[in-house]
């Protein structure tokens, strides 16, 4: 057992439900995402895309891509409060206690998770049903398994700059400049096929794209070779971010 | 073998030494001082010592362990109160405690008898529902510190625990202190206060620009700076020459003070009389004459020409 894991989980649920409206907020945004986007462009121009060769609803394609939206966001949020635990000391007493470096991170990652599950089912089970009328997913486990190696992989993402920078205010300007490219630069609300090569090169440096195409897969289309081999590359990612993470709390400027 | 035994000690900030390669030993059970004036290096050296950061060079053994070797086996000997309020801001008083508690995983009967106790002493009782951030300044500190009295580490670490707390508090956060060191708990205290450091510890290492300067306990730094008594005289006339003056005189040990005169003696009742006549002799008006024991700013001024607080 990783020592301090459950206290420190413990600690974090009870937070969170003291804080019950920046628990929920997050939750219901990508909901709000997903109607719009499905009442406008949906509504607007009622389009298909082509994804593997067959033409697909929009909105269906953009799913995928919302539910990342929203787990990145959700990484966000768990990454400030470890900006919070910092500011407010909670951090500096916790690194004297008894409990481990990592398990702070996991507790981090475990909230990151739990949010990102939910709001998966939401999407599925809320969202998708009450705009398309119809239930839609390929492969389960495929959303199951990227939505858990995004949430790890982006969660430990934040962590680093978390715990290295203390002006709240380059924080938030430095988050928004590398949500941009991670947003813009993958399959998030495009396919890649014809997007120019350097785009390209781009968008697979990014784990964003591996979740999203992941995520698509489980929804509208099913695991192949390359999937798998996305599947792959994503765990790489998820675990290189997450070693950089720990070596990151271990610098940690208080 | 010591509780605490530093080598070597340094810590480095780029360019800024902030601990620089500081030696000693606190004994086990004793009450260890760590005085000194802002910017001297308190915090940097508790928390070198508490495993929150790590050494730019030498080492430290705490606890029998060594803290860059083992940390983890540091952790389970301390407890520290920070020199900062670390609260969960947006949780009640009674949650912060039994947060704490479970992180040492203090079994819930006693966790829950302890919590109990510790409000009632501190005076929160009627607090125990509220959110930390709708506290005042001092409740914060009060829930602070009534956090490192849950349980009973081997050795605490105290950084300037009674910042902010009002008389009342510090006297039952002194008590609270002397307790635990009876009940056998090795105590390591950073503070600027000279009462606090004088009333409470067995030794004091005077820590300036991140170097130990002095350490010993508060009589022996005392009889240190000659004499037992200090007159202060408050005088008009040129500061400067009337110290120059007086500090030739035989019965005289040292002269120190800016706007005005502390001369220290052996006996202030056979040489008082002596002196404010030379005073006045030399030039002095003198307007008032005060006679007291040293004191530890004493010490410092001696040891550093400084003040340890405005
Ligand atoms: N993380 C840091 N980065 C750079 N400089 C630092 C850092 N932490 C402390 N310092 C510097 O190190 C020196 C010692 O600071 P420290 O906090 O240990 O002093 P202190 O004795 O606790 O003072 P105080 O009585 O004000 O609490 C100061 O000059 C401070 O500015
Ligand atoms: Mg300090």
């Amino acid at each position: 057992m990783i020592k301090g894991l459950s206290s420190l989980y413990y600690r974090e649920l009870r937070l969170m439900s003291r804080n019950l409206w920046a628990t929920f907020i997050p939750l219901i945004t990508s909901l709000l995402y997903l109607f719009l986007f499905g009442l406008g462009i949906g509504g607007m121009m009622g389009e298909e895309i082509s994804f593997n060769g067959e033409n697909v609803d929009y909105i269906l394609f953009l799913a995928p891509g919302v539910i990342a939206m929203g787990i990145i966001s959700i990484a966000q949020n768990a990454g400030w409060t470890l900006w919070n635990d910092r500011d407010r000391g909670m951090l500096e007493e916790l690194l004297s206690c008894p409990v481990s470096r990592s398990a702070y991170i996991m507790v981090k990652i475990l909230s990151t998770l739990t949010f990102s599950f939910v709001q998966v089912f939401l999407v599925l089970v809320i969202g998708l049903p009450i705009l398309k009328g119809q239930f839609f997913v390929t492969n389960i486990y495929l959303i199951l398994l990227s939505t858990l190696l995004g949430g790890v992989c982006f969660c430990s993402l934040f962590i680093p700059f978390m715990s290295r920078i203390r002006s709240s205010n380059l924080l938030v300007a430095i988050v928004t400049l590398i949500f941009l490219p991670i947003m813009l630069c993958s399959s998030m609300f495009y396919p890649l096929e014809s997007a120019p090569y350097l785009f390209k090169i781009v968008a697979y440096l990014n784990p964003m794209t591996y979740t999203v195409d992941i995520l698509r897969a489980g929804l509208i289309g099913s695991l192949n070779q390359e999937i798998l081999l996305e599947i792959l590359v994503l765990f790489i990612f998820t675990i290189a971010l997450f070693a950089a993470s720990v070596i990151s709390l271990r610098k940690v400027r208080i | 073998m010591p509780a605490i035994e530093c080598i070597n000690l340094t810590k480095r900030f780029s360019d800024l030494i902030a601990v620089d390669h500081v030696n000693f030993e606190v004994e086990e059970g004793e009450i260890f001082g760590l005085l000194g004036p802002n910017g001297a290096g308190k915090t940097t050296t508790v928390r070198m010592l508490t495993t929150v950061i790590s050494p730019t060079e030498g080492t430290a053994i705490v606890g029998g362990f060594d803290i860059r070797k083992r940390p983890d086996k540091v952790r389970e000997k301390i407890g520290v109160v920070l020199q900062k309020v670390a609260l969960d801001w947006w949780s009640p008083v009674y949650d912060n405690l039994d947060t704490y508690g479970r992180i040492y995983n203090i079994p819930k009967k006693e966790r829950k008898r302890k919590i109990e106790w510790l409000l009632k002493e501190f005076g929160l009782e009627e607090k125990r529902n509220e959110t930390i951030e709708l506290l005042s300044g001092g409740l914060q500190r009060r829930v602070q510190v009534a956090k490192a009295f849950i349980r009973h580490p081997a050795i605490l670490f105290l950084d300037e625990p009674t910042l902010g707390l009002d008389p009342q508090s510090r006297r039952k956060t002194w008590d609270f202190i002397l307790d635990s060191s009876k009940a056998g708990q090795t105590i390591v205290l950073s503070t600027n206060y000279m009462d606090e450091a004088e009333y409470l510890c067995d030794r004091i290492g005077i820590i300036d620009h991140g170097k130990i300067i002095a350490l010993d306990t508060p009589e022996s730094l005392k009889s240190g700076i000659g004499g037992d008594d200090i007159i202060e005289m408050n005088v008009d006339g040129n500061l400067d020459s009337l110290k120059f003056e007086i500090s030739k005189l035989d019965y005289v040990n040292g002269v120190s003070g800016t706007s005005n005169l502390s001369v220290q003696v052996n006996n202030a009742d056979e040489t008082l009389i002596e002196l404010s006549q030379y005073v006045v002799k030399m030039g002095g008006r003198i307007r008032n004459v005060s006679v007291r024991k040293p004191t530890l700013e004493d010490v410092f001024i001696k040891l550093t020409g400084r003040v340890i607080r405005e």
